[in-house]
């Protein structure tokens, strides 16, 4: 179907949404936390993908890693002009307001979250959430990334490690503020 | 959100590749990852803005496709039925305009028109949006629409599994009696077993599938050949095409219909080219008809049966752009199956394949409940398409009307059977029919195809309803059918529903 696709069936271009306009609409959602903005980064992914599938090598490349690039790149764009007139550091105030009301109750850990998360790279944060929660391979990973695999099963193993060392009450807070933040 | 375990242990696994050490902690690791895993939060796509994507990107795929321009013309087997509305037109006129039509090596041959020139891909969604109510009530004429409904509506063929008139592949709600008796039969009790209802929207957009308004002067000279010289065509006028059958003269040919007003195509054997199995039958005992049936043993597995209703279609180039991945809809199997003496059960000579619709990313059920879209007959002997069906042009008019947002109201239907009960009334039972609980699950929104006749002409009508997956039938239920409940979201059509009918 991809390569089909990929060499100039567009109608199937629909089916390949079906299958993963969810998954991408979640990991999009996961690191923005907004619906309206995850559902314009998800528009961008798509039509770019649609624009640029006759491109795309089915012999060479991973259609769902390139897919996943694709989305993660539109990602980094909104970022990079979010920043301007957003504090990395100030994430709690840009939460969605489905989470007032647990973000109240965990507003006294917020302090040993952030010293906890100073801790842990920002590379590590998206493997974990990547491999556990968007439930890719290290393979998958390493093609979105652009890193070795071995590099990201070695973060990977860190960050669990670093973890494992914390306290529960810790990771708990930082799941939730992983929850905000990626 | 739950890690099955062979999730976790890959995630053990690669961990203890990295540091062999981990191991020795393997229960805190795993309360970590399962940590992780319930903090995730449940985040849902939006249904509506996921559709509206899907339909602008296809509409957009289309316009990329497009820009690489399909070549029309060639032989008539090479032709694109993306085309065959225009294309039967264009070949009706030549054919019968003599002296346009050119012919080499058996092979016809047909200019590009300026017919074919105008036509755009029929079978890519289109919607033009009108204003509000506009194909007035979506009952239509109801005398005239229910008499209709048993038929299926006119146009092409029923795509239903089981073939033919879809409500007699359901046991009755209640027995049916003869001259005004009712003997106590089967009460199916429909229990809703889902989540609760989210009907937000106000309104809802419904579709009315449009053809095309080919006026015939458009062929200029060619007007006069209709009349075969027997009349003067020029004595007419404002003609327009309706109809155009077609014939394919060879060994395997196919009868082409194509309905221009209704923008369908039906396609059929050409049965003096197709050989008859029962031919040497003619006046020979019913032995031997008897001996020329289609055996167990002549079936074909579905995976061939999907190839050559594949191959078809890319032979003739009919565009999948509006269907999902095709589905074997052969109900006789299941009966087959519970059939003691099989050496009696009647096998057809063909298997169906439906190609379902999908519009907007949704699919298209009928009334019964069962997915509707192109229908493709496979010949088990002679493996070969013997009928398509159900080609129909994806041009929509969209109009906006009022949507139920009472979910008590909607249940109330999913407990009456849903949509489907055209003529049974159901809202009282029978003193002594036995009941079977029939449960339903959470409902997906879907299109539903109605068949109306409105100021004498028949509608197609795509409806948004939700779709009642049937999810558990008592074991000892034969013949039970149904796989979904279908409740419009129309609000006009859902009150006509439940009010019972006399």
């Amino acid at each position: 179907m991809i390569r089909e696709c990929a060499q100039g069936d567009l109608e199937k271009f629909g089916a390949l949404y079906d299958i993963y306009a969810d998954k991408i609409y979640r990991y999009v959602f996961y690191r923005v936390r907004h619906k309206e903005t995850a559902e314009d980064l998800v528009s961008q992914a798509f039509f770019k993908a649609l624009e640029g599938i006759r491109s795309f090598n089915a012999d060479k490349g991973n259609f769902s890693a390139w897919l996943y690039r694709i989305a993660r790149n539109s990602l980094i764009d909104h970022w990079r002009k979010q920043k301007a007139h957003f504090n990395i550091d100030d994430l709690w105030s840009v939460s969605s307001q489905e989470d007032l009301e647990s973000k109240a109750s965990v507003k006294e850990k917020i302090g040993k979250v952030k010293e906890f998360l100073a801790k842990l790279e920002s590379s590590q944060r998206e493997i974990i959430v990547m491999r556990i929660w968007d439930g890719m391979t290290h393979k998958e990973i390493s093609q979105i990334l652009g890193r070795s695999e071995a590099s990201v099963k070695m973060n990977f193993s860190r960050a669990i490690a670093k973890l494992r060392k914390e306290e529960i009450l810790a990771l708990i807070a930082f799941g939730i503020l992983l929850n905000q933040i990626i | 959100m739950k890690l099955n375990q062979e999730q976790l242990k890959k995630i053990l696994e690669d961990l203890y590749a990295v540091d062999e050490n981990l191991r020795h902690y393997e229960k805190e690791l795993v309360q970590i990852i399962c940590d992780i895993v319930e903090l995730k939060p449940e985040v849902k796509f939006d249904e509506n803005f996921r559709l509206q994507l899907r339909a602008q990107l296809m509409e957009r795929a289309v316009q990329l496709a497009q820009e690489k321009s399909v070549q029309p013309a060639g032989s008539l087997l090479s032709w694109k039925f993306s085309y065959v509305l225009a294309g039967a037109l264009a070949l009706a006129v030549l054919v019968f305009g003599g002296g346009y039509l050119a012919q080499k090596q058996g092979i016809i041959e047909f200019p590009k028109t300026s017919l074919l020139e105008q036509s755009e891909e029929p079978f890519a969604f289109k919607k033009l949006s009108v204003s509000d109510n506009a194909f007035g009530s979506l009952k239509g004429d109801q005398a005239v629409t229910q008499a209709a409904s048993g038929v299926g509506g006119g146009g092409g063929a029923r795509t239903e599994s089981g073939g033919g008139d879809g409500s007699s592949s359901i046991a009755p709600t209640y027995g049916l009696g003869g001259g005004g008796m009712t003997y106590p039969g089967v009460y199916y009790r429909y229990v809703y077993k889902g989540e609760p209802l989210e009907l937000a929207n106000s309104e809802i957009e419904v579709l009315r599938r449009v053809g095309f308004d080919q006026n015939i002067s458009s062929f200029g000279s060619l007007l006069k050949s209709f009349g075969l010289g027997m009349v003067n065509m020029d004595s007419f006028s404002s003609l327009k095409v309706q109809n155009v059958n077609l014939a394919e003269d060879r060994d395997f040919g196919y009868f082409i219909s194509a309905n221009v007003q209704e923008g369908s195509v039906y396609i059929s054997q050409n049965w003096l080219k197709w050989p008859q199995p029962y031919k040497l039958c003619v006046g020979e005992s019913t032995l031997c008809v008897e001996q020329s049936r289609v055996k167990i043993s002549d079936v074909l597995p579905d995976s061939e049966v999907i190839k050559i209703a594949r191959d078809f279609i890319k032979a003739h180039g009919i565009n999948l752009v509006s269907y999902g991945e095709p589905e074997i809809t052969d109900a006789w199997r299941v009966e087959y199956e519970k059939t003691a003496d099989k050496s009696q059960f009647y096998i057809p000579e063909s298997s169906n394949v439906l190609f379902p619709l999908k519009v907007n990313g949704q699919f298209v059920y009928d009334e019964g409940g069962f997915k509707t879209g192109m229908n493709l007959s496979v010949d088990y002997r002679q493996k070969k398409v013997s009928g398509a069906a159900n080609i129909t042009s994806q041009t929509y008019q969209a109009s906006n009307y009022p949507a139920e947002t009472d979910s008590a109201k909607i249940l109330k239907l999913v407990e009456q059977g849903g949509n489907y009960y055209w003529g049974y009334p159901m809202a009282e039972r029978v003193a002594g029919s036995e009941e079977k609980i029939i449960e339903v699950g959470t409902p997906t929104r879907q299109y539903v195809l109605y068949s109306n006749y409105s100021n004498n002409q028949v509608n197609f009508l795509l409806v948004p309803s939700l779709v009642f997956p049937i999810t558990k039938t008592p074991d000892d239920t034969n013949y039970f059918y149904q796989k979904n409940i279908v409740v419009p979201l129309a609000r006009e059509l859902l009150d006509q529903r439940l009010v019972p009918m006399q």
